[in-house]
């Protein structure tokens, strides 16, 4: 989404809201704010005063010639220019300083709100776009808070300042010096104006560019099987082209606004010549004010050249901030709430849920329909049923990674919503469905989560699903370093680890979605044999398609459409020879039957 | 990037030197210039001219003090006045060509430079895409392009302006007065010194900043990529610390460059007041003995505040000019990356495969020393079904990847119709195959394009497809049908469907060898067995490969090689292996072992179950 759109498109009171958010970041660091100012003032004070200084120096030269109260006269001047100076270092320590801490502060309360808000947050946003969010964005508010209030404090004050001594020296003068400011702001705020929105449109325009190129080298065994390499270079250079385009828009009124300021500036320097030159012929003012006039008017023309990259700062920086608000907004939907009691310290492994009816978005037709049923601790259960039919979903539920709209699940006597977030996962153990391993070594990710283990425990488990004598085959063994999403292992392996990671907290309940479909099926029975005798008090679900290998399951539950349609254990389903059955005997080598037969 | 002689799988290093000026780098960088030099040329001459430009008015304040002012020749000034007016007017439009043009340039040149890196990329090898993580390629192609350009319009060309107004300023100053220009030279030594000691500082810690800040985004993005782990491993608390950590000495690098800036500049101020204040002095004892005009000791002092502030400036550029050296060096180490996978100079022409494809000794290591696959001889005739088979990581997935050329293998040959694969060119060899890989990837974007990939396909052709596989049902039920957006990574779908999705892509692309690598393994049975029927008429005259664990799913196979730790150790039909009692014959066991343990009552009413 274009960064300005989402600040300016909205009302008035929003933008004040975000303002008044930001304030409250600022609050924690009201004190230093406060040295800051004083610093600042005290700095533009000295500095505004130094042209001032210069003044005595020349009218002595001029009126009396070299003598020794022209050399004492420089002293002031160069007093405070020392004194300046010295404020100047505090001014930029303490309110830069400053802004890098709330930098620092904000990026902590994005990523700690980002790890509170669910999978359903994740499915809507774009992974490119939150990250832009805790870079670009952060970026741009420290902008905000750092040199755009520095710099437009000290252009506030030096200016005030500086205009104040300009009109003792020649009212009249000072008036005509400053006549272009005002055509300079208004124009200046119109030419921004314009730059925001098509730096808006750059600011998209970079985002595409970035997902573009992301989801290029994701998935570049796919483009370069199909030699999609080419088509993804045109798609490519068709986002950077317009990239290109708005970016010399935006080049172009960069121009206009720095030629412009630059312009406006010196017509005031050639208007204070001229008039300022007069007053010294008539006799108005003294020539050395006319110098030091001058010299206030050389030194604003700095000020006056970046107030519209300040302005430009602001913007960029409520815009950004009002992104990142956007997301600080996201409620999160899985958290401990008010019917969270936290005096249940454990979990039991039974499971029971009551008329479950679940669905993606609130939109859609049910995804999981009126499911009722009852599991006991330690059971092994496991799950079966078409795809797309729901075991993912329904599994996911026990996890609380969605929790279902209509309907109770209960694990022991407590509904799921009331036990803390925190008990319930270190009790859960999930292997998702798409496994996901983090590039770190193999003993780091099998030990995700508080990432203490004793490593003889780590053998064990590794040993327990099957994975042990690979790792150790690995020349750098349980250090072996994992590529991105565990890319330089084989599926199974993959698999095992991931196992092995929920395995290894010595869950009350194991869920294994469909995690052992690379695994061959003499290890996959190696695997859940072992769970069998090693996780007896754990209850056991596996959700599988391998129908045949999960025969001697305590209870099968079959799935079609989001309901259940049998239940049962496999000798009771296959004697219903229902869609059970049916999916049992596909599973067949049909030629063999009969010979075996 | 270390490569080669190492042992085990390692990230690619994200180090560099970090110089701020590297000759070789300039000269390198120059080369994309040159396709822009008749508008550079125009840029430096509209540079010299608004740099002269800006020091009019010094000169001319001069001018208007010592020949109108004092002698109080008021049409004089007018005239001059109405001149400078003239002069500004044209600094205006020359300000604005210069600006422009050089942004016009620098855009240009992040255009080419984001096209050539990107293009590069594409032709680099699997392996080099194993090494390098995607969050960081990005970053080449994005932020490192931009930071190259201020190489160009804040660094160098800024530079070389303020180097050149400085030169200006000197020779004006030395051309009114050698003297008083000297003395406001003095501090020059000493500027020179703490800009020295300033430098030597910031670049060590803008280094400690650019390392930590990449540790912040790489460790944000793999976080929020796996979200749903973190979070099911309660790892939220530590992940925090760890995240705080990281985002502490990123703070601690920056206030301690805060520290080295803040003395920088007041500093730099104070010496250039400095200087000022020597100049009136000197310059007021040569007033008074009459070697200079008040109207030059004036020009000087304003001259003395234009001096100063492009010094001080020089000092951030600096640091401007050595992160974009940086990104420089990081973009060249990629484009000098060569792709380890290259096609023949004379690639030899292969029309239709006639006979086979043949695996010929071949050995294949993905990390040195650590062999994969050994020694294996298979060949595989036209028009046939071959399953593989084997457990987990015994190198079935490697074997496609030789195939595929993802990876070259260190000892032996792939063969098609006798010709090395490596000498077909890429295209022609991975026209003929299609692949549904066991690490399915889907695009975001529609259903439609995930199966045609942008091809132009026919609607029914797409549709086709999906029918054979037994996705058109799931994907009609859908809200907008084909042209649903299925999100990043295919996250509205499920496993399975993103399998059938990534099988529908094979199909349609009717590939003359079709490779299936546990295609169907998150699929139920009888989808599979749909799938099944389906193919056996699509597959009829065409090779395939096929990766299962499930033996079902490889029961119509002509030929099953079994692979173990990288070798092949049975070869032969389902039957002749069962007869052989070895691997597979335990696979097979294991998988039906209730069914064949289950007493024969039940199995004449499910074998005719099957029939139906
Ligand atoms: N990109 C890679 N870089 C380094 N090592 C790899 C890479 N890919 C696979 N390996 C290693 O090569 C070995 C063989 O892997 P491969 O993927 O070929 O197994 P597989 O037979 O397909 O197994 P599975 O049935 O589990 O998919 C494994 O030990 C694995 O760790
Ligand atoms: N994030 C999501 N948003 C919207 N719909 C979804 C989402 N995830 C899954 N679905 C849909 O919900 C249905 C059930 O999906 P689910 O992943 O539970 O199936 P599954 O039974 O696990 O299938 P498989 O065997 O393929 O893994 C599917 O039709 C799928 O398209
Ligand atoms: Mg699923
Ligand atoms: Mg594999």
């Amino acid at each position: 989404m274009a960064q300005g759109a989402v600040f300016e498109s909205n009302p008035k009171w929003f933008q004040q809201l975000i303002l008044f958010r930001l304030s409250n970041y600022l609050k924690k660091y009201k004190k230093e704010y406060i040295y800051g100012f004083i610093a600042l003032l005290l700095a533009s004070v000295m500095a505004a005063a130094v042209p001032y200084f210069l003044k005595y120096p020349i009218d002595i030269l001029k009126d009396v010639g070299p003598n020794d109260t022209f050399f004492l006269s420089i002293g002031p001047f160069l007093l405070a220019a020392l004194f300046s100076g010295i404020c100047l270092y505090f001014t930029r320590l303490i309110l830069i300083g400053i802004s890098r801490k709330i930098e620092y502060d904000l990026r902590n309360d994005y990523f700690a709100h980002l790890q509170k808000l669910s999978p359903a947050f994740y499915h809507r946003r774009r992974i490119g776009d939150i990250m832009a969010r805790g870079t670009n964005d952060i970026n741009a508010v420290r902008s905000l808070l750092g040199p755009g209030i520095m710099y437009s404090l000290q252009t506030i004050v030096y200016t005030t300042l500086a205009v104040v001594v300009m009109v003792q020296i020649d009212f009249k003068l000072t008036l005509l010096a400053l006549a272009p400011f005002p055509i300079i702001a208004v124009s200046v705020n119109r030419l921004v104006k314009r730059m925001y929105r098509i730096s808006d449109k750059v600011q998209s325009l970079f985002s595409d560019v970035t997902t573009k190129v992301e989801e290029n080298f994701s998935g570049i065994r796919v483009v370069k099987a199909y030699r999609l390499e080419e088509k993804q270079i045109g798609y490519f250079n068709e986002v950077n082209q317009s990239y290109l385009k708005s970016n010399l828009k935006l080049s172009l009124l960069r121009g206009v606004l720095f030629a412009g300021i630059t312009l406006l500036a010196g017509l005031g320097f050639v208007v204070v010549l001229y008039f300022g030159g007069r007053d010294v012929i008539f006799q108005r003012i003294t020539l050395g004010e006319f110098v030091s006039f001058n010299t206030y008017l050389i030194s604003l023309m700095w000020p006056m050249i970046s107030i519209g990259w300040v302005i430009n700062l602001f913007q960029m920086g409520a815009a950004s901030f009002a992104r990142i608000e956007k997301i600080m907004d996201e409620e999160p939907e899985i958290k401990d709430s008010v019917d969270t009691d936290h005096s249940i310290k454990s979990i039991s492994g039974s499971i029971k849920f009551r008329n479950i009816s679940f669905k993606y978005g609130a939109a859609g037709q049910n995804v999981i329909s009126d499911v009722n049923f009852e599991i006991d601790e330690g059971m092994y259960v496991a799950v079966v049923g078409t795809t797309g039919s729901g075991k993912s979903t329904l599994v996911n539920l026990i996890g609380r990674l969605h929790d279902a709209q209509e309907g109770k699940v209960l694990l022991g006597d407590y509904e799921i919503n009331r036990i803390p977030l925190k008990v319930l996962r270190a009790k859960v153990g999930f292997v998702p469905q798409e496994d996901f391993l983090f590039s770190d070594s193999i003993a780091a990710n099998i030990a995700f989560g508080d990432g203490k283990y004793d490593p003889a425990e780590l053998r064990r488990i590794a040993e327990c699903v099957q994975i042990a004598p690979e790792i150790e085959a690995f020349s750098d063994q349980y250090d072996t370093l994992l590529g991105e999403r565990g890319i330089n292992l084989s599926g199974g392996q993959k698999q095992r680890i991931s196992i092995a990671r929920a395995a290894l907290r010595r869950p009350k309940i194991l869920i294994l979605d469909d995690s052992l479909s690379a695994v061959d099926t003499v290890t996959e029975r190696k695997i859940l044999n072992n769970l069998k005798s090693q996780f007896a008090e754990c209850t056991k679900i596996i959700v599988s398609h391998r129908v045949t290998t999960l025969t001697d399951a305590d209870l099968i539950l079959v799935l079609r459409d989001g309901r259940i349609i049998e239940t049962g254990t496999h000798p009771e389903l296959l004697a219903q020879d229902g869609f059970y059955a049916d999916l049992y005997h596909k599973q067949l080598i049909q030629e063999e039957l009969e010979s075996i037969a | 990037m270390r490569k080669g002689g190492i042992k085990g799988f390692t990230i690619a290093e994200d180090e560099i030197t970090g110089k701020a000026y590297d000759s070789r780098l300039m000269k390198r960088l120059l080369v994309y210039l040159k396709p822009y030099s008749s508008q550079i040329w125009l840029a430096v001459v509209l540079l010299l001219v608004t740099a002269s430009g800006r020091l009019v008015g010094p000169y001319l304040t001069k001018i208007a003090i010592d020949n109108y002012i004092l002698p109080g020749d008021y049409s004089g000034l007018l005239r001059l006045a109405l001149l400078f007016v003239g002069i500004l007017f044209l600094m205006f439009f020359l300000i604005l060509a210069q600006t422009y043009l050089m942004q016009w340039i620098g855009q240009h040149l992040m255009f080419d430079l984001r096209r050539q890196v990107i293009t590069h990329l594409q032709k680099l090898s699997v392996r080099f895409h194993d090494r390098n993580p995607v969050g960081r390629l990005v970053t080449r192609v994005t932020t490192d392009v931009e930071s190259l350009n201020e190489v160009l319009s804040s660094g160098l060309v800024a530079i070389f302006g303020d180097l050149f107004m400085l030169v200006g300023i000197v020779i004006v100053m030395l051309y009114m007065d050698t003297e008083l220009a000297l003395v406001t030279f003095s501090v020059v030594p000493p500027l020179f010194y703490v800009t020295f000691l300033f430098r030597k500082r910031v670049r060590e810690s803008f280094r400690n900043i650019r390392k930590r800040i990449a540790r912040i985004n790489a460790f944000l993005q793999e976080n929020i990529s796996g979200m749903s782990i973190v979070q099911l491993f309660s790892r939220e608390e530590r992940n925090f610390q760890e995240f705080d950590k990281l985002n502490h000495a990123h703070l601690d690098a920056f206030l301690k460059t805060i520290f080295y800036f803040a003395i920088f500049y007041p500093t730099v101020s104070f010496i250039s007041y400095l200087a000022m204040g020597a100049t009136i002095a000197y310059g007021g004892w040569e007033t008074g003995t009459a070697v200079i005009s008040l109207g030059v000791l004036i020009a000087f002092i304003q001259y003395a505040q234009y001096f100063f502030r492009p010094i001080s400036d020089l000092a951030e550029k600096y640091n401007i000019l050595q992160g974009a050296m940086a990104a420089a060096e990081r973009i060249f180490k990629i484009l000098d990356e060569k792709p380890e996978i290259l096609p023949p100079a004379r690639p030899e022409y292969l029309g239709a495969l006639q006979n086979s494809i043949e695996f010929r000794g071949v050995s294949f290591a993905y990390n040195e020393d650590e062999y994969v696959l050994k020694d294996i001889s298979l060949e595989i005739e036209k028009g046939q079904t071959i399953a593989i088979v084997g457990a987990t990581g015994a190198g079935k997935t490697s074997m496609i990847n030789l195939l595929c050329r993802f990876y070259d293998p260190q000892k032996g040959q792939i063969l098609l119709d006798g010709i090395d694969i490596r000498s077909l060119s890429l295209e022609d060899l991975r026209e003929r195959i299609a692949i549904v890989q066991q690490d399915i990837f889907i695009f975001s974007g529609s259903i439609a394009h995930n199966i045609s990939l942008g091809e132009d396909f026919s609607q029914e052709r797409i549709e086709s497809s999906a029918r054979h596989v037994s996705a058109h049902q799931f994907i009609e039920r859908l809200e907008q049908g084909y042209e649903t957006d299925v999100r990043e990574r295919g996250s509205l779908l499920s496993m399975g469907q993103r399998q059938l999705l990534a099988f529908a892509r094979a199909l349609a692309f009717n590939p003359e060898i079709l490779i299936l690598d546990e295609a169907t393994a998150s699929v139920d049975s009888l989808t599979e067995s749909l799938i099944q029927d389906a193919l056996d008429k699509l597959l009829s005259n065409r090779t395939s490969i096929v990766i299962a664990h499930r033996l079902s799913t490889i029961k119509h196979s002509d030929q099953i090689v079994v692979l173990h730790k990288g070798q092949i150790r049975e070869k032969g039909t389902h039957d002749e292996l069962l007869k052989l009692d070895g691997i597979y014959r335990k696979l097979y066991e294991i998988q039906y072992e209730d069914h064949i343990h289950a007493g024969r009552q039940e199995v004449t009413s499910s074998s005719t179950q099957v029939e139906n």
